[in-house]
């Protein structure tokens, strides 16, 4: 260490000296040993609430209940638009699990992987495993698996269309059928959440998805019922309200123009956005989605003029409208990248 | 190994806490600048590292988990804490550090307010990794690790963020007291 890395030790050793952390290891124990308040207070409005919410799968019926593509679906799946591919990879979108002030919800990257099947270079992603079998993060630190490490799936759709089934056949290190003590039903639920979406969208399909563990049938996986064949869940329930298709975390960006794109469902369609610098906005603005008043998210596009900013970090920020003020619900929901300016 | 290897969850908690509570606490100040808010992002951290004992099983991913928790954490509540600011036009209640004794002095506090302020100032990843390098001595592949980034951007983010902290500081820099 350098006479000044010496120093810089010194002073912020120094800057944290007075701080006194109080006790809280009992409330960490208690914490710890009763699930999250908010399933408690599912728990407590009855047990349908708690399985829509807290577990926020429903099951698909029959084949002939099957929903065509069409309006009904939740979010489009990667179109023309989407970043082409490079040569030597895959593009697929991969659903993680964030938190927000109103609990655990998914976001979706957009991932370039190396590997030629979608379907199972996506739902290995969401599993925190990339296609050689190492661990793969996302690339936003907001974001994380929720499945234990050392899980993988085999991934196939048999069908054309509609008119098929996806299958996630599931293996790991240990037992998957039961929830680990330690693991809050909600993330267990965000888990299965995460496999659901990332299949169904990987696919461009909404068909139903069966769960297997270790390539048999089981009444559930972590402890969430997958016996039937499942739908995605509640959009807004699951789905954080708004999230960044570009710039992906940690961009470059060259030129006087920040291109956003992303899917939001904000009031009156409005997508807040700021474009930060040392925490401080530098650019702001709102961008109009293409509609707001169904059960989905909505594509928004808009250009950030970034001409006359110094090169650097910059923060992108884009936010649901919260009309309340704060007042009402978990207020305005974001999604963030850090980008560097050219 | 042999003993910590049997921990459960609550013995691991109880062990953890004792021997890292404190420091990471002091880590999540200096990340956030607010000791309220520290002891929150460091309790939910502990609870989440309970939660998950069954699969980190050994204090040796613990503690690595611990700490990408509270960074993590320290930096979502910074974003919401940005956000909310100003959409609801409302400060965000800053729990003032204790305060210091008369020897102690004015010059003590205004210098760790400074050196907060300044770190407050830096963008968020050269933060971090000066926060994980210069107080938790953490090596640079154990800060790539802990943010999920190069060990080339590790480097550089500290080479910046150190530059820009002797720049701003430069008046307590010979000071060795």
């Amino acid at each position: 260490m350098s006479e000044h890395d010496r120093r810089l030790a010194e002073l912020l050793a120094d800057a944290v000296e007075p701080v006194e952390p109080s006790y809280r290891l009992d409330a960490i124990r208690a914490s710890a040993r009763t699930p999250s308040r908010r399933l408690w207070h599912y728990a407590l409005a009855g047990t349908a609430a708690a399985a829509a919410v807290v577990v926020a799968v429903a099951v698909v019926g029959s084949r002939t209940d099957q929903q065509p593509l069409g309006p009904a679906v939740p979010e489009p799946a990667p179109t023309a638009t989407e970043p082409p591919l490079p040569s030597g990879g895959t593009t697929v979108p991969v659903y993680y699990v964030g938190d927000t002030a109103g609990g655990p919800r998914l976001f979706r990257e957009l991932r370039r992987l190396a590997g030629s099947d979608p379907l199972e270079l996506a739902v290995e992603a969401a599993l925190g495993r990339a296609p050689d079998g190492s661990g793969l993060r996302p690339l936003d630190p907001d974001y994380r698996s929720a499945w234990p490490a050392g899980t993988s799936a085999r991934t196939s759709f048999d069908g054309v269309g509609v008119d098929g089934g996806l299958t996630i056949d599931l293996g790991g290190e240990g037992s998957l059928r039961e929830r680990p003590d330690g693991l809050d039903p909600e993330e267990a639920g965000m888990a299965v959440e995460q496999l659901v979406w990332t299949a169904q969208a990987a696919a461009r399909v909404r068909a139903p998805v069966r769960i297997l563990l270790d390539g048999r049938p089981t009444d559930q996986v972590l402890g969430v019922p997958v016996a039937e064949p499942l739908a995605t869940g509640p959009t807004l329930q699951v789905l954080n309200r708004v999230s960044l298709t570009s710039p992906e975390q940690d961009a470059t960006v060259t030129g006087d123009v920040l291109e956003v794109r992303g899917v939001a469902n904000s009031v009156e369609a409005t997508v807040g956005w700021e474009l930060l610098r040392d925490g401080e906005p530098v650019r702001t603005g709102h961008a109009t989605a293409d509609g707001w008043m169904e059960e989905r998210l909505f594509p928004f596009a808009t250009s950030i003029d970034v001409s006359g900013l110094p090169s650097g970090s910059y923060t992108l920020v884009a936010s649901t409208s919260d009309p309340s003020g704060g007042q009402e619900g978990d207020g305005p929901q974001v999604d963030t990248r850090d980008v560097t300016l050219e | 190994m042999s003993r910590t290897e049997r921990w459960g969850a609550d013995e691991a908690l109880e062990e953890l806490y004792a021997a890292h509570w404190a420091r990471l606490v002091r880590l999540a100040v200096l990340l956030l600048h607010d000791t309220g808010a520290a002891e929150e992002v460091v309790q939910d951290s502990f609870v989440a590292m309970h939660r998950r004992w069954r699969w980190l099983r050994d204090p040796d991913k613990a503690l690595p988990y611990l700490r990408q928790a509270v960074v993590n954490r320290a930096r979502s509540r910074l974003r919401r804490r940005a956000v909310e600011e100003r959409h609801v036009r409302a400060e965000a209640a800053r729990a003032v550090l204790p305060g210091v004794d008369a020897e102690d002095g004015a010059t003590a506090t205004a210098r760790r307010d400074a050196v907060l302020g300044a770190l407050g100032r830096l963008p968020g990843r050269q933060r971090e990794v000066l926060a994980l390098r210069y107080y938790f001595d953490l090596s640079e592949a154990e800060i790539a690790e802990t943010l999920g980034i190069s060990r080339g951007a590790v480097k550089s983010h500290a080479s910046r963020g150190a530059a820009t902290l002797r720049e701003h500081l430069a008046s307590y820099w010979e000071d060795p007291s």
